[in-house]
């Protein structure tokens, strides 16, 4: 895929992205944050729009895991949404609140820096996320065309054992 | 700097919280403290993750009807996560309660000064939409934070002005998968899930 054919916020959404999102809706998911992606434009906007979610606007990622944090404690099953990037900035807040409480967040994270991509800001972070996430103890899976629609609910299972967030790593392009 | 001591002002703050209220306390000597001298299912520690006690505190306060939902902050931890004020005003909560107990200086560490003699923190939290605010530099003030909360609108503001500690070594909150269900069930007791956003 050429370069100017990712991160395209204005193109279309499709069967893959949807049901994506349909496996995520069929598990109540009610509260989501973060800092968007245009990677994951469609799914954020479609999340948005579940009924029974409420959503609010962060600041930074940072941010946005205390207020999870918050509406979990209070019962809620929350997503929070974010770029690689972002889960680099707030790694000591879920290192260092999430991993002891043990608070199972569902992070979707955009996987930035990947070989294909040629942006120099994100190359160290792409080449250490896996690394990252391993040595927090943290599981995750990558989304796929194929994964789509159990990936979710795979989580959920995952997270109900470890009580510990689970990432689902998203790669642009990942959905055509 | 304020005249009074810290841990003073967090037992006269504990005077005017009710037993059905939230705590969620920042990092440092204000959880120890807490956690030393007060610790039941009320309270919510944040040991690490400096800055989110405010942003956590907003994310129960969106979800708890009928209990008033205290942050008890630091000068040093909300300049860290200082755009949350912004959060907090845009939503509103009206069962919020901000205390920011401001003693100028990163005080369980080296006592290096913070920015906050510098600059007024109340005037953000107004500019940033919450409803009641005051910077309190008495005992006196303190005590009248009670009247306050019921005849003011929230979200609460406080700054209170406090010295910098001089007593460091209170117990650490240990087992924290202990302590966040605790939480969770004197939250669901009586609860009802949804918004309080007026």
């Amino acid at each position: 895929m050429k370069e100017n054919e990712f991160n395209n916020p204005h193109g279309s959404s499709n069967a893959n992205i949807d049901a994506f999102v349909n496996s995520l809706q069929k598990l109540n998911f009610d509260f989501a944050t973060g800092i968007p992606c245009g990677v994951q434009n469609h799914i954020i906007k479609k999340i948005k729009k579940f009924q029974n979610l409420i959503h609010i606007t962060s600041n930074s990622e940072q941010e946005a895991i205390g207020i999870a944090t918050g509406a979990y404690l209070t019962g809620k099953i929350p997503i929070v949404y974010m770029q690689n990037s972002g889960f680099f900035a707030s790694s000591n807040d879920i290192a260092s609140l999430l991993v002891p409480y043990k608070i199972p967040l569902l992070f979707i994270v955009t996987w930035r820096g990947l070989p294909n991509e040629n942006a120099p800001q994100h190359k160290v972070t792409g080449n250490t996320t896996k690394k990252l996430l391993s040595s927090m103890g943290l599981d995750w899976e990558v989304l796929t065309k194929k994964n789509s629609k159990v990936l979710p609910k795979r989580a959920m299972e995952v997270m109900n054992k470890t009580m510990l967030p689970f990432i689902i790593l998203i790669k642009r392009g990942w959905d055509r | 700097m304020g005249q009074m001591n810290k841990e003073s002002v967090l037992d006269l703050v504990m005077e005017f919280i009710e037993d059905k209220d939230v705590i969620v306390s920042t990092t440092g000597l204000t959880s120890r403290y807490l956690y030393q001298q007060y610790d039941n299912p009320q309270h919510f520690y944040n040991p690490g993750a400096m800055g989110l006690v405010s942003s956590i505190g907003l994310g129960i306060s969106l979800f708890t009807e009928k209990r008033k939902v205290f942050i008890l902050d630091g000068d040093g931890s909300l300049l860290m996560n200082f755009a949350s004020i912004v959060t907090i005003g845009i939503n509103h909560p009206l069962n919020l309660v901000h205390i920011v107990l401001d003693n100028t200086s990163y005080d369980f560490c080296s006592g290096e000064l913070t920015n906050s003699s510098k600059i007024d923190l109340e005037k953000f939290a107004r500019l940033s939409g919450y409803k009641t605010t005051k910077t309190i530099n008495s005992i006196k003030g303190i005590k009248s934070i009670k009247k306050e909360l019921k005849n003011g609108l929230g979200p609460f503001f406080f700054v209170l002005k406090t010295d910098p500690i001089k007593k460091r070594n209170y117990k650490r909150p240990i087992d924290l998968p202990q302590i966040k269900k605790r939480f969770q069930e004197f939250l669901q007791d009586d609860n009802k899930k949804s918004l309080t956003v007026g």
